[in-house]
């Protein structure tokens, strides 16, 4: 007897908070709308008709603010990591990365350039790692589902300060103002007025 | 070759070599200019340019097109310890793009260029990843 059957006899369901919160989740992945490479064409392949990713409640985002998931669909080069990094400060916690093709998770055939990262778990927790140059839309779908497996099964309540370990990463820089990265643990919250000595590196313009 | 381009190189004491498959006059890097404001004026269209590491020097590689179909390469070469020459933005407008990558990728600088900055590496890179002398294994990851 499925949920809804049972919702339809009762009138309710019981559940926990904390499944309520994984049976969402797990089942509204939105990920961003971000082709990086050449796997992005994979990626919307898998979006189109045929493969059709809205089923799974998989439905593209083009505001990593709407987003949870960072699909990385190619290498990295240097120049392109600021941005790449900017988009996934961005999106809202929580928040999941998947490393789609060689170039993703290792560099592949440019890993001893000298502009390519090797791999974008370099600067982000990737959470699932999709091979294939590129990876098949199958694999894609694989790999989502994966991620859906491994949302459905982790407890979200109660792991708030293991999540802010994992998914804040060391150089927030300029986007956030220190009394919130106190708040959130990420600076020290020393009341010591030492205001002003972080680096918070070059500040560009992007004018 | 046309007759008026062979007055241009000999005027600008440039050495014509047509052996290979293509034509290539190498000349010094101090009539770069002037042989290249010549030949824009006969009706040569700029094609390329880009560069080549001679371990002692630099050597850059200008493409002219000359219609129909004739491709002419200038070449001249930049010293190690002066890695400097006239740029051809003026001359070839399109040239801007190629001599930022070459400077990028080569670090000859190009004087009178109008933005003479990093195009294909970050802003704030330091290297010049194309010279010999580069080594990967030097990259902070």
């Amino acid at each position: 007897m499925g949920i809804v059957d049972r919702a339809e006899e009762a009138g309710f369901i019981t559940t926990t908070l904390d499944k309520l919160l994984r049976w969402g989740r797990s089942r509204s992945m939105w990920p961003v709308n971000a082709g990086i490479a050449c796997c992005s064409l994979e990626m919307m392949t898998t979006g189109a008709g045929r493969y059709d990713f809205d089923r799974f409640g998989i439905m593209f985002r083009s505001s990593p603010r709407q987003a949870d998931v960072l699909i990385v669909p190619g290498p990295i080069t240097k120049k392109m990591q600021p941005i790449v990094q900017r988009v996934y400060n961005q999106m809202a916690e929580p928040r999941w990365v998947i490393a789609m093709g060689s170039c993703a998770i290792s560099g592949g055939a440019f890993a001893d350039s000298y502009n390519v990262l090797p791999g974008c778990d370099t600067f982000l927790p990737v959470d699932v790692y999709i091979p294939g140059c590129p990876p098949r839309p199958e694999a894609l779908i694989y790999g989502c589902l994966k991620l859906k497996e491994q949302i459905a099964n982790t407890s979200f309540i109660g792991s708030a300060a293991r999540n802010k370990a994992l998914y804040v990463p060391p150089d927030l820089g300029e986007e956030w103002p220190d009394e919130l990265l106190r708040q959130f643990g990420v600076l020290p919250a020393d009341d010591s007025s030492e205001g002003g000595s972080r680096d918070v590196g070059e500040v560009r313009d992007e004018g | 070759m046309r007759a008026d381009v062979l007055d241009a190189l000999a005027r600008h004491a440039a050495t014509l070599d047509e052996s290979g498959f293509d034509p290539r006059a190498d000349v010094s890097v101090d009539a770069w200019a002037g042989l290249h404001a010549d030949l824009a004026a006969l009706g040569l269209e700029f094609s390329d340019i880009t560069a080549l590491d001679r371990i002692d020097a630099v050597e850059l590689v200008c493409w002219l097109l000359s219609s129909p179909s004739e491709q002419l390469s200038v070449r001249t070469s930049c010293l190690n310890d002066r890695l400097l020459a006239p740029t051809l933005s003026d001359v070839y407008p399109p040239a801007e793009f190629g001599e930022r990558e070459v400077y990028d990728l080569f670090g000859v600088v190009f004087e009178g260029h109008p933005d003479m900055s990093r195009i294909l590496q970050p802003d704030d890179a330091t290297t010049f990843p194309l010279r010999k002398s580069f080594e990967l294994a030097e990259t902070p990851w």
